[in-house]
């Protein structure tokens, strides 16, 4: 099995940086092009970090006063996500507020995830989308459980979510307001894990299930269909919009990227075939994600605070612990729409 | 004031050695500088020991007592009478209480005498009811540590706790369409949004009435005949609205009421009429106020969590106090379907 050492050679990097990378040590400035030489390295190497304390510590170290945490998320994906890592200091930052315990259980996609410590913690959040199956066995088990990212009513267990459901329409009123009607959609689809951490099924997201209910109800449904890539990147985007361009087909003058990988995609597509943005093709996103700073014109995006999400689930769980749940209850968590300069007005003089 | 996990953590050891320190347990071994860095830590930190058994005393004298001011947006008659509202204060009082906080029912916007700058002086400020943009907007400038119970709108500035109403009117729909019941008629009161002084500044369509309305729509059973939306709480527009629903050409099978006491009004109506509840015409409601089970049939109706919002509120602003939180947030309490007898499976 591949070691630090192994990932360190292979990057060409000293042990102690592919370490802190690995480790997310946020007291050490990584380049992001040093850290990408590590992740390279590590994903190239199968590198997979054993944790420090085995599951038999872990079990003595977990009690009814602890708030397991379960993730969809693979140890690779879980450095380099933002939006999980905001989760996660969030959900860090609760718990000291509370003075709680919280260990980090297991991902899915872990070889042998440790499933006894489910029912000896007082509380459960789990992050990441899971599938009815895996929700029902887990609520069975621990019936303290908190969902992040649930959108849907009616669950029966608690649920924290962020307001993109209401934001896709101020998005799309926006839009309307500075004069576009053809506007376009590329989003993804949202995969539910189930519990061996495979993808057992896949749902819309409410992105794109508002953004279809906007248009339908202002009846500007455009003729060909939204994008809907099969995962949530940069590559997958490029690819999906070169093939259109080559059939001859034109970008709408307004793009929504469900997410900011999504819009660099659509940037570097539009640079490519000298499509200037915004003049010829609006962009919004989602994510406000750091790279996107350098992107030129500055991206409108939808900034959504993750911490708060994380805090706020950690506060639902300590509600478990104190005993005083007496009912699901539904959170949700309010993002901003930060208007930069991937938009202007619909020109109306132009050419069409 | 200090606590005893501070000082472990700013002395670099367990909590459990700081106690045995300050409790002078002989059976602990420790080292000369290991002890000087929990004192001097405990010393830096401030943190003053409590012999056993008053630690617990210490820590819950640490909260002071908080004031926290009540404005409410319905007309004092309402206040009075409205059971709605009764057992949402019952729920703030009685979380309140728990939490040593001190309420203060200020004021109404129908009230004559509003002393808006009184809200400076409390911790906190809990407003009943739906407001005007403008008026939170104005009151947040007063205190910044606000909560509003009981609006469905949209509020991302403010933290907000409301019902799970617009899921349970979807699903009560849902019901009575699995017992095999198409035209379904709605009876529900206009919802006005009050400004500072007290009058009308906008009338929103109640969340109930929207949800119905999309849920019709969506099953293509929507028709306008069978919205009845009154101005008012008025006995005699329930009366006069019921009976119009009743005579169209295809009168509902199940009517949805938007409170209780519309129902109870409905129940009367049908009765001297002579309609059968429920093997004519299904009834179901909101509220479960106490006289709802006595009603002949027994009526099937939502329970909301009232209790619980009442105390959800209290508990956020504390957050937004103690752990500074940003406002920004909105809790859905789940309500209870209170199945009774004024539903019936269509024949």
């Amino acid at each position: 099995m591949a070691t630090i050492r192994d990932v360190a050679r292979e990057a060409g990097l000293s042990p102690a940086t592919v370490s802190r990378v690995l480790n997310e040590d946020t007291t050490f400035k990584v380049a992001d092009l040093t850290r990408q030489r590590v992740l390279a390295a590590a994903s190239k190497l199968n590198y997979s970090r054993r944790p420090k304390n085995t599951s038999v510590n872990k079990r003595q170290r977990v009690n009814s006063s602890t708030i397991g945490v379960i993730t969809t998320y693979n140890e690779l994906r879980e450095i380099d996500d933002p939006y999980f890592l905001g989760i996660r200091n969030g959900l860090n930052q609760g718990a000291a507020l509370k003075q709680r315990k919280l260990e980090f259980l297991f991902s899915l996609h872990d070889v042998k995830p440790n499933w006894a410590l489910v029912k000896q913690c007082g509380a459960i959040i789990v992050i990441g989308c899971i599938d009815d199956q895996l929700r029902d066995y887990l609520l069975q088990v621990n019936p303290h459980l908190i969902v992040v990212d649930e959108h849907s009513p009616g669950q029966g267990y608690d649920t924290v979510y962020n307001d993109f459901n209401d934001q896709i329409g101020h998005i799309l009123d926006y839009l309307y307001q500075q004069g576009y009607q053809e506007i376009g959609f590329v989003g993804a689809q949202m995969p539910l894990y189930n519990r061996t951490g495979a993808i057992s099924q896949y749902i819309d997201d409410v992105r794109y299930t508002g953004y279809l209910a906007w248009m339908a109800q202002h009846n500007l449904m455009l003729p060909h269909a939204p994008i809907i890539l099969n995962d949530w990147d940069t590559q997958a985007t490029i690819e999906a919009l070169d093939k259109m361009l080559a059939y001859g087909e034109q970008l709408p003058r307004a793009l929504i990227a469900a997410s900011d990988p999504i819009a660099l995609g659509i940037y570097h597509v539009c640079q490519a075939h000298n499509i200037a943005i915004p003049a010829q093709t609006a962009v919004v996103s989602f994510d406000d994600i750091d790279v996107t700073r350098f992107l030129v014109p500055t991206l409108t995006t939808v900034h959504l605070n993750t911490e708060m999400m994380g805090q706020v689930a950690v506060n639902l769980a300590d509600l478990h612990l104190q005993g005083l749940a007496e009912m699901p209850l539904r959170v949700k968590v309010p993002s901003q729409i930060i208007k930069r300069d991937s938009v202007g007005r619909y020109p109306k003089k132009n050419n069409q | 004031m200090a606590s005893m996990r501070e000082v472990a953590r700013q002395a670099g050891v367990s909590v459990g050695i700081v106690s045995r320190v300050f409790n002078q347990d002989p059976t602990l071994k420790i080292t000369m500088a290991t002890r000087q860095r929990v004192l001097g830590a405990a010393q830096s930190l401030g943190y003053r020991h409590r012999p056993r058994g008053q630690q617990k005393a210490a820590s819950s004298g640490k909260a002071k007592p908080m004031y926290i001011a009540v404005i409410t947006s319905y007309e004092r008659r309402h206040e009075v009478s409205d059971p709605y509202f009764l057992a949402l204060r019952n729920g703030l009082d009685e979380g309140a209480q728990a939490l040593r906080i001190h309420l203060d029912y200020l004021f109404t916007l129908h009230s004559p005498n509003k002393q808006w700058d009184a809200l400076v002086r409390y911790d906190a400020v809990i407003l009943i009811g739906t407001f005007a943009d403008k008026l939170l907007n104005t009151i947040s400038t007063y205190n910044k540590h606000l909560v509003v119970i009981d609006d469905n709108r949209e509020l991302p500035d403010y933290d907000v706790v409301c019902n799970d109403f617009a899921f349970q009117t979807r699903h009560l729909l849902d019901h009575l369409y699995q017992l095999g019941h198409r035209k379904i008629a709605f009876i529900g009161v206009q919802n006005p949004l009050y400004d500072a002084n007290g009058a009308v500044s906008e009338w929103i369509t109640d969340v109930r009435q929207q949800a119905y309305e999309d849920w019709m729509q969506q099953k293509g059973l929507h028709q306008p005949a069978y919205s009845e939306i009154l101005a008012t709480w008025e006995i005699q527009a329930v009366i006069t609205g019921g009976q119009r629903l009743m005579t169209l050409p295809t009168p509902p099978t199940a009517i949805i009421t938007s409170s209780d006491p519309i129902a109870i009004i409905l129940y009367n109506m049908l009765h001297e009429n002579g309609w059968q509840i429920p093997e004519q015409v299904s009834v179901v409601s909101f509220d479960d106020i106490e006289y709802s089970r006595f009603l002949i049939p027994s009526l099937t109706t939502i329970h909301p969590a009232t209790t619980t919002m009442g105390k959800m509120a209290l508990r956020l602003l504390l957050e937004q106090i103690n752990d500074k939180r940003t406002p920004g947030i909105t809790v859905e309490v789940t309500s209870q379907l209170i199945e009774r007898q004024s539903v019936q499976k269509l024949n």
